[in-house]
């Protein structure tokens, strides 16, 4: 049993005294408790449990301790009910009547804690939603992910059926094994009617999830996976709800998806949305539905790889041997198939309500989050430490007549630290305020992307009790310095009370103002870090105009169409197109121009030894139409242009982009050759390159190969043209009907949308930085404002002096501002050092600009540091007005 | 009028009433005696007996008074007079109460 940090560090905060003489006793004690409760609830809670024992136990010892120090005297009789109740409700009177004699400290003190806490309460309930709510399902740890694991594969690759039927039937570890994919349904007959996100799944998907329908049933084994079974769906409780408003008549009736006809067998329980956390699916039906829904494809092929597999470990399985237990079972395939099957390998790992793909980045954008949002409480607790330390002076009058009157100095520091306490629960009950709005704002942000996410964003319990913890341990961090300073200044027990502090607390307060300074450099350097990768998302240049370009993917269903007709049939639909005047250009491809998914596939090039420990290079390879690269505005630079080609009599050939050139023929593509699946191509082109994986900083090598030679029954529409997207979605609508009325009409989308969705996470984090920043910013100039002022205060006498003896009020004015820049220069300083050392982190998010970009560092300090001079230029004005006969009058 | 004992502090002198124990002893028997429903947590224990102690309701003992076959390391507490003194009018006080409840539900059932 180790103790973790925060426990230790609360140890560490009691008194001394208290410390020694029980430390061992109390560890003790604890090892006792972890073994009698270490087995049956989560170390977390142990932990909570014994730091909520810690964190109540802290006020109390301090205050005995004291007493102890500082014997009660006669006349103090009243103030010795320190631990009972009424000593208490006294304190909080007295606290409370103190807050509303200052409400101006109180509205800013609260305000600051608000907002500082507020902002991490928000962000802690985006962690909680994501990473700490576990998945509603049977034994959340004993399910395992299995992913891909294959040289020049993508995250988005993943199994084929035929493949899963391999695991599923060969394994003997793992209770149980599941595929799934996700499915975009069209729900409803009329065109362009309600987009909903579904799931095709295996039969044992709810079995092993270990999820049981609300009402009616899940499918049989027969109808998941049995083609032409299964025309029955089960739907989400929130489908049932939204869509049928909980009308009990939905099960055993059928509902409308892609244009087939599903009976509803059965209901979910509420909260069950799918097994992936923010991407909630509505509608579950049985993969073998796949074919039918999303025609073009083929579940019985091992070419289709799309599918995700999960599994559940039993008790006696250790994640390790099944791994080595599937990869032996893979090895198979490879030996049967080795064309599709080249090294596939598997990996497993713990199930995550996060998509494979989603893991690092999703966790390290939370945690840039977390510490931004950490850095802004730090900024508040720093502004409101400073505002009660100023009132030490004025408050060591106070105190000094009560010590005077007999109050002991514990008694004291108690009512202090209960003010503190009183300002936080303000500050803390502002910040649930705060949190709710920036749910709710976060909320409508979401809901207003295209992608669907889905987040139920509440602040539970957890979330309530991290915020009061949060409260607690800032309260007392932050009260403690000024409650001993002001009692060490009461204990002198004296009523001479000279309005300036004593030079030690003056050089705290500084500090103060230094840290808020530095700490709000390094949240405005953070965010227009993440304001600038945006815009540079935003303005990378592809490689070609997104402007006028359009997209529409559509699927043959292959028991009506062969290759050789699907090639006839999206040869003459393209053509068809291309002569209506509203559209200038039409190419085909069977992927993306700017997409997220690579398609890489492996290949040989006569004379080139491929990379160590590989027996073939894997590069993206693209399937395209001769008219595409005119649609898609890609510049033909050596050779031609697949144009050549429109049948699949020819030769094999192939394009490639400038890259691959380079990088395999520097002197000279065109005439080369590679080999492909054992087949020689020739190379009859080079075209210019374009970034086509959206997230990539770099254009990679690519092959181009003629549609006409590799016809496939699903591709996509490129139109380049200026018209309405409505006329757009007609025209392609007319022609489709006119070619094969039964066809699914696609939608048509513009790719400028595309790469808006696929730059979310650059503008959510631009958007969350900068409303951080801001906040820091302000509590940065409120901060150097307050500290001039009260230097100003201070130092009234000694300037009054100098202006007698002939100080001009200019000279008195650059010395107020003097000191200002000195603190601002100090915090600049401190904030650009901690945000160099935090840059790394960051480097991941920032696609195309440098962690410690120069031009960035020295606009925000430039800008700060002009607002700071500006906060302190009002007093140092002030000063310079100073009458000095008045100064030296005034309080001596 | 006698200040009203804490509740942590009126379980630590029960469990002391019928034999000296160390601290891990105090514990136990506050959870053998309440069922499990009481855990005195480390931090609440020492600081409850050092006002105990403060209040010269409790002693610890020195090493020779230690119960034969413990450990010298463990300090053990016991009840001093005035803390007896004090569990009884304590037990009194709740004796009252209890019975005041009593009479008042017992009106509600007739």
């Amino acid at each position: 049993m180790s103790k973790p940090w925060p426990y230790r560090a609360l140890l560490r905060m009691l008194p001394p005294s208290f410390r020694a003489r029980h430390r061992a006793a109390i560890d003790e004690a604890l090892a006792a408790a972890w073994n009698e409760s270490g087995a049956v609830s989560p170390a977390w809670r142990f932990w909570l449990r014994a730091s909520l024992d810690l964190s109540t136990g802290l006020l109390p010892a301090w205050i005995s301790t004291m007493q102890r120090r500082f014997p009660t005297r006669r006349s103090d009789r009243h103030d010795d009910e320190a631990t009972s109740m009424d000593g208490w409700l006294q304190d909080i009177r007295y606290a409370a009547r103190g807050l509303i004699r200052a409400p101006a400290l109180t509205l800013l003190c609260t305000a600051a804690i608000g907002l500082g806490m507020g902002a991490n309460t928000a962000v802690f309930t985006l962690v909680n939603e994501i990473l700490l709510r576990p998945l509603p399902v049977r034994e959340p740890a004993q399910l395992v992910d299995v992913h891909l694991d294959q040289p020049g594969a993508n995250s988005f690759l993943g199994f084929s059926f035929l493949e899963y039927e391999d695991y599923r039937s060969r394994r003997k570890s793992l209770e149980g094994l599941v595929a799934h994919s996700g499915i975009g349904l069209r729900l409803g007959d009329q065109v362009g009617g309600d987009r909903i996100r579904g799931q095709l799944n295996s039969a044992d998907y709810f079995e092993v999830l270990g999820v049981t329908p609300a009402r009616g049933r899940t499918f049989t084994a027969r109808e998941a996976e049995t083609e032409g079974r299964g025309n029955v769906a089960v739907v989400s409780h929130g489908f049932w709800q939204r869509r049928f408003a909980g009308s009990d008549d939905l099960l055993g009736s059928d509902i409308e998806l892609n244009g087939i006809d599903f009976t509803v067998v059965g209901i979910l329980p509420a909260g069950f949305t799918g097994r992936f956390i923010g991407f909630p699916s509505e509608v579950w039906l049985p993969l073998a539905m796949m074919d039918r829904l999303r025609p073009g494809t083929e579940l019985r092929s091992r070419a289709e790889q799309g599918l995700e597999i999960f599994g559940r470990l039993r008790a006696e399985d250790s994640i390790a041997a099944a791994a080595d237990e599937l990869n032996a079972i893979a090895a198979q395939p490879e030996r049967e198939h080795p064309d599709m099957n080249r090294n596939r390998r598997v990996t497993l790992s713990v199930f995550s309500g996060l998509d494979q793909s989603l893991v690092s980045p999703v966790m390290g954008f939370l945690g840039i989050l977390l510490v931004l949002s950490t850095l802004v409480l730090l900024a508040a607790c720093l502004n409101v430490g400073n505002l009660l330390l100023a009132r030490g002076p004025a408050r060591r009058a106070e105190i000094a007549t009560r010590v005077a009157l007999g109050a002991t100095p514990a008694r004291m520091v108690r009512q202090i630290l209960t003010e503190t306490l009183l300002l936080f629960a303000l500050g803390a009950g502002a910040a649930v305020l705060v949190a709710l709005q920036v749910n709710g704002l976060l909320g409508a942000f979401i809901e207003s992307l295209p992608v669907g996410l889905g987040f139920s964003l509440t602040l539970d319990a957890r979330v309530l009790a991290i915020t009061g913890a949060v409260a607690l341990i800032t309260a007392l961090a932050t009260g403690l310095g000024p409650a001993l300073k002001a009692i060490r200044g009461g204990q002198a027990a004296v009523l001479r009370t000279s309005r300036s502090g004593d030079s030690n607390t003056t050089r705290l307060r500084q500090l103060f103002v230094v840290g808020q300074v530095a700490v709000s450099v390094v949240l405005l350097i953070t965010a227009s870090l993440f304001l600038r990768a945006f815009q540079r998302g935003q303005q990378l240049d592809p490689g070609f105009s997104t402007n006028g370009l359009s997209m529409a993917s559509v699927g043959l269903p292959p028991e009506s169409y062969s290759d050789g007709e699907a090639r006839v049939f999206f040869q003459a639909l393209a053509a068809g197109l291309a002569t209506e005047p509203d559209i200038a250009a039409v190419g085909l491809t069977a992927n993306t121009p700017l997409g997220v998914a690579r398609s890489p596939m492996a290949m040989t090039v006569p004379g080139q030894e491929p990379p160590q420990g590989q027996d073939a290079f894997f590069i993206d390879v693209h399937v395209v139409s001769a008219d595409y690269f005119d649609a898609v505005g890609i510049v033909v630079q050596e050779g031609s242009a697949l144009r050549a080609v429109d049948d699949a009599t020819g030769a094999p050939v192939a394009v490639v982009n400038a890259r691959m050139a380079a990088r395999f023929w520097p002197r000279g593509a065109v005439g080369q050759r590679l080999m492909i699946d054992g087949g020689e191509i020739e190379i009859i082109g080079v075209v210019g390159d374009t970034r086509y994986v959206i997230q990539s900083d770099t254009v990679d090598p690519l092959v181009y190969l003629p549609f006409a030679q590799h016809p496939g029954g699903r591709m996509s529409l490129v139109l380049r043209s200026d018209t309405a997207p409505g006329t757009l979605q007609r025209l392609v609508a007319e022609h489709l009907a006119r070619a094969d009325a039964t066809l699914q009409v696609p939608t048509v989308g513009r790719l400028s949308e595309l790469i808006e969705i696929f730059l979310l996470p650059q503008r959510l984090a631009s958007r969350v930085a900068g409303a951080l920043g801001a906040l820091g910013f302000l509590l940065a100039v409120a901060g150097v404002y307050g500290i001039v002022s009260y230097t100003l205060g201070q130092r009234r006498r000694e300037l009054g002096i100098r202006m007698a003896l002939g100080g001009r009020p200019a000279d008195v004015r650059s010395l107020m501002l003097k000191f200002g820049l000195r603190i601002v220069g100090a915090g600049s300083a401190a904030g650009l050092v901690v945000s160099a050392l935090l840059g790394p982190l960051l480097r991941d998010f920032l696609v195309g600009v440098a962690p410690t970009d120069p031009l960035t560092m020295l606009t925000v300090v430039a800008s700060l540091g002009a607002s700071a001079l500006l906060a302190a230029y009002v007093p140092a004005r002030r000063a310079a007005a100073i009458d000095p006969a008045t100064a030296l009058r005034y309080d001596v | 009028m006698v200040r009203p004992l804490t509740a942590h502090g009126f379980q630590i002198l029960l469990a002391l009433s019928d034999e000296d124990r160390h601290g891990n002893g105090i514990v136990r028997r506050v959870l053998e005696v309440t069922e499990g429903a009481v855990r005195l947590w480390p931090v609440t224990l020492y600081r409850t007996l050092d006002e105990l102690r403060h209040a010269d309701l409790v002693e610890e003992l020195s090493g020779s008074g230690h119960p034969q076959g413990e450990s010298r390391r463990r300090r053990f507490y016991r009840l001093t007079d005035a803390g007896a003194d004090r569990l009884a009018a304590e037990a009194d006080r709740l004796d009252q109460l209890a019975s005041v409840a009593r009479r008042n539900l017992g009106h509600r059932g007739a």
